[in-house]
Formats: structure tokens, sequence, C-alpha cells
């Protein structure tokens, strides 16, 4: 068995995760990240998108949620965790549900002007742009905003984590060009500069707790399936909003983590255009209409090249695929996401874990339904000959009338669904009954803190990764505050 | 595990039929791909999804007399087909038809660069 001893230990090294590592090793701390899965170089993600889907996704890529109608979900298993697999985009947190959140729960301290600082300062470290769009790209993304603003809706540029994006068009299988500033490659770099050590390949399995205190955490080598013993004097964990509360769960500190999962639903909307777009030109996400975005409803241009296309195309039969296949350089693939008031719930069982969901039959089939109506009409709007709805046995529609028709009469399960996005399975908040303080502590336990999206006090409805980076900051800005330094 | 990558071969030789930019050694990249994603799942779904996998033979022997994969291909994509129709086997399809198409044109477009 491994013996390690610091006084710091961080598990989990995506947003949160690589917070905490940094600002600890910078403040001179003696501090720890072991992260599951390994390092990569950009040089490495030329490979074939799907194996590197199946080597960068938990589960292989595959982590259904299980309900009607069962829900794809992503996560990253990688040092800079999903940061190394999403779009990069870096939102701060909006001032209303920052005031949503202090008006329902009680969440003191983290209004605008608290966070403010840490999101320049995380802008900075991640050199976000929001101006992508030179010399005759991003066809895709300017078309929805032509026609947002002919619909008067409102359309942003999206700030995104990238330096010189080249727009290899692949940002969910790892950035071959470098150009996304994971946090791998900024946060953690950064922290190991300053004297923090990092070990992949471990799996934290337990946490032993003594009295009021963890006294020690049992990992795993993945490669040998060696036990790895730690002992360290203050934990903040990371592992993300399905692996923290399973790891609480295992560890008999929590009962109800992971009980109340929240997260976002993806669709995937195919459109044909009767010019030229080269949407494989463009990259992911230049522009986001944020007309319903109090609603809980989003519209963005996504990734598109082959394989990722195959995927949106996948529900149709072979001849109508290869149809629509051929049309490749008039096609561009639009996300809308949007924000479910039903949630999912994580299982503890013999050898792993399953998630259930359970989307409200009104409200969230009105709000899907709300999602492909909005994006078609946009789309329709934006000059788009054809539209494929990401629905099951369903034709191609070629206007408006046609295209709602068929999503008023779309039950739930023939929604073809994908989830990105989980947090807020151990909601902090000011109540004794809320498994962690506002501070990120978890009750019950002296020396171990929450830095990740599980501790969201509810459903972000946006990219959550800038309002993790940014509660990170502060939580350890506290915790070293509280300890003097 | 031969009867799987066997059955798997046959069903995602069905699943790519008609597909003119896939050649066969994208095929057979796919199969293993689809090997590899239920190698890689835990055993609560690995388990049962290679169980209904594998039942596709048992049904093809009921009412075509032979194994899935001893089927001639035209037959054997009609009675995946109709199989797929029904609850359970559709989810299945839906699965498989990702992941193959994924490797498929995942491989075709590495190649491709």
């Amino acid at each position: 068995m491994k013996k390690i001893n610091c006084d710091y230990l961080v598990i989990g090294s995506g947003a949160g995760g690589s917070v905490a590592f940094r600002e600890l090793a910078k403040s001179g701390k003696d501090v720890l990240l072991v992260e599951e899965g390994r390092r990569w170089n950009s040089s490495e993600f030329s490979a074939p998108i799907s194996e590197l889907t199946q080597k960068l996704y938990r589960g292989g890529g595959v982590t259904p949620f299980i309900g009607d109608p069962v829900i794809g979900f992503g996560e990253g298993v990688a040092l800079g965790g999903t940061t190394v697999i999403n779009g990069g985009l870096l939102w701060r947190t909006p001032e209303w549900i920052l005031n949503d959140w202090h008006r329902n729960y009680k969440i003191d301290g983290y209004g605008v002007n608290d966070l403010s600082a840490y999101f320049d300062e995380i802008e900075n470290s991640l050199s976000v742009e929001n101006e992508l769009d030179v010399n005759g790209y991003d066809l895709d993304s300017k078309l929805i905003e032509q026609a947002a603003n002919n619909l008067g809706w409102k359309v942003v540029s999206v700030p995104r984590a990238t330096k010189n994006c080249s727009r290899k068009n692949q940002c969910g299988a790892g950035c071959p060009s470098g150009a996304k500033q994971s946090v791998d490659k900024t946060y953690i770099a950064s922290g190991e500069s300053a004297g923090g050590r990092v070990n992949t390949g471990i799996k934290i399995v337990k946490l032993n707790k003594i009295e009021n205190k963890i006294v020690s955490v049992i990992g795993k080598e993945i490669s040998t399936g060696k036990k790895v013993y730690i002992k360290p004097k203050t934990i903040f964990l990371a592992a993300g909003a399905i692996n923290t509360p399973l790891l609480l769960r295992r560890s008999g500190l929590s009962k109800i983590a992971g009980d109340s999962l929240q997260f976002h639903i993806n669709l995937k909307v195919f459109a044909k255009f009767s010019n030229t777009i080269n949407a494989n030109r463009g990259t992911i996400f230049t522009r986001q209409i944020q007309e319903f975005e109090k609603e809980g409803l989003l519209i963005m241009g996504t990734n598109y090249n082959p394989a990722y296309l195959s995927t949106a195309l996948a529900h149709l039969e072979n001849s109508q695929f290869n149809k629509y296949f051929e049309m490749y350089e008039n096609s561009a693939v639009y996300t809308p996401m949007i924000k479910p008031v039903g949630t999912a719930k994580i299982h503890n069982i013999i050898g792993g874990h399953i998630i259930t969901h359970q989307l409200d039959a009104e409200s969230d089939l009105l709000m899907l339904r709300k999602a492909l109506l909005v994006t078609s009409k946009l789309l329709f709007k934006a000059g788009a000959e054809m539209v494929i709805l990401p629905l099951g046995d369903c034709n191609p529609v070629n206007n408006y009338t046609k295209a709602k028709y068929m999503i008023l009469q779309a039950t739930m399960s023939q929604f073809q669904l994908l989830s990105v996005h989980a947090m807020s399975s151990c909601a902090m908040g000011a109540l004794d009954t809320d498994i962690c303080n506002l501070d990120g502590g978890v009750r019950g336990v002296k020396n171990l803190y929450i830095c990740d999206a599980s501790i969201l006090p509810s459903n972000i409805g946006e990219s959550p990764q800038g309002t993790i980076m940014a509660f990170s900051h502060l939580i350890i800005d506290r915790h070293l505050n509280k300890e003097g330094v | 595990m031969l009867f799987l990558n066997k059955t798997l071969s046959v069903i995602i030789s069905a699943e790519l039929t008609g597909h003119p930019l896939i050649s066969k050694s994208n095929q057979d990249i796919s199969v293993r791909y689809v090997i590899n994603a239920l190698l890689l799942m835990p055993w609560f779904f690995r388990y049962p999804l290679s169980a209904m996998i594998l039942s596709v033979n048992l049904l093809s022997l009921i009412l075509k007399g032979k194994v899935f994969f001893k089927l001639k291909s035209n037959q054997a994509l009609s009675l995946w087909g109709r199989l797929s129709a029904y609850p359970g086997y559709s989810s299945l399809k839906r699965l498989i038809r990702t992941f193959t198409l994924l490797s498929a044109y995942s491989d075709f477009q590495y190649e491709k660069n």
C-alpha cells in the first residue's frame, strides 16, 4: 500500500478543484491534487473523435440518466476534468441568479460585488475572449444572430476560454490546437509551478472519519488496482456533481447527498440552408440567443464535423441519413439548452451507481416543446430550407407550420436528449439540514470542504464553469483568512 | 465473447448498409468500438445489454431456423429492423447505432484528414 502525507488534499481537478489547488499552492501550503483521469497533451487530441470520447469521458461516454426518455450524460475524466471536453464558455453568474439564491436560499456573501474580483482573475488566467468571428468564419452563428436581430430577440457574443481559436471544431473531444485554456494548462500548471503536487490515475473511494474529523483517505490506483492511503489535515472535495455525493455517501457522511441532482438538457437541431455555410469552419457557441434566458432556454450553434453530425442524424433511417449528410457544406447543427424543473437521483448499488431522472410531465414537456418551437422559428427566419428535429419517428420539415404541428404532437419519449451540466447535488445553504454551509464546509465534519458544481444552490441555467470557479475562489479565500494566511 | 462479436458484426453491418463513405475497415473498427463501449460500462448495464444482443440469435433461431449471424445479410437486416421496433430493442438499436455512426464517421474523418 502506498502512503502519502500532506497538509491539504484536493480531490478532483476540474473547474473547482483546480482553483483550490492553485490558490493553496500559491499561499505556500503543502497541497496534493489527486485526479482519477490522466494528463493529456494537446497533440494527443488529433486521434479519432470516437477513440477520444471513450478515453476522455466517464464510462467511455455512457452515463445514462434512466427515465422517460433516457438522457445521455457526459462528464470528463482527465486532469482538468470537464474543462478539457467542454466548449470553454466562461460566463459571469448573472446578477438575477445571485439575487435569487440570496432571496430563496439565504446565500449571503455571494453577490456580484463579492465575486467580481474573482471573475476578473479567472478571465485573466483563462485568457477569455468573446470576439471570435474573423475572416468570414462562424457563418452558422452569424445567421442566427441576424435572425434574432430581425425577430427583436436578445443575442450576445459568447465569452470563451480560448487563445487564438483555430476552429478545429472538436471542443467536445479535447482541443488539438491547444487554443482552449482548460484548467490543466492554466490553474493546475500555475499550482504546480508554485510547488503543489499532482497525482493522476488515483480514484478516491472512501473518506475515514473519526469523531468529527476526516483522518485518512483511501484511494485506488487505476492502473494497478493497488490501494493508496492518504493522510491529509484538510480536504477540499471537488469530484463533480455525481462523484462528490457518492463519496460522501460511501463514507457515511451524508444520507441525502445526490438525492436531488439538477442538470441541463441539450437538444440537437439540424438545419439545411440554400447557401454554403461551411459550419465546420466556425467554432462552437460563438453567439447565444438569450431572449428566453429567464425561462431557462438558450440557443447556440454547436461543433460541426462528420462524427458529430452523424450522431445528430442517428435517429434517421440510412437513406435519409445519407441524403442529409451529403448536404454537409450547406448545413449546421444548433443546440437549444433548457433548465428542467425535474431532477435526477443518484443510487448506490453494488459495484457502482445508477442515476434516475424524473422530468416533470407537464412543465418540462412544455419547455422542451418551446425549445424546439423557438429554435425552428429562428432557423426558418435565418433562411433554413429544412430542419430536422431531435424527435424519434419524425420526418424533416421545410416550414415553421409543419415543424410546429410535429412539435406540439411530440410526447416526452420521442425527445432525443443529452446533458453535460450537472450540479446542486450537495447544495450549500444556511439551514442545518443543508449538506454544506456557506463556507463550503460539510456539516458535521471539521476539515472537509466542497468546492465544485455540487454546491451550487440551484440549477443555474447556463454553462456553470465560471460560477464554479468563482465560488471555489471565494471558499478558499475564506478558509485561508480563517487560517490567518 | 465470440458470439457477441459475431452478432454485433452483423448488427453493425446492417446499421451501416447504404453508407457509401464507410469502408469495411471503418466497419470493423466500429465493431471493436461498440464492444469496448460495452466493456467500459458497469456490470448492471453490460450484462443486460449483452444478453439482449445475444438474444437476437435465439429469436432468429425461432423465427428463421438459423442463428442471427448465419443469416444472409438481407435476412439479417430485415430481422434486425423488425426487432428494433419493439420496446427495449429500440433503445438498444439507438445506443448501438449512435456508437456505430460516431465511430465509423470519426474514423472516416480521421482518414480524410
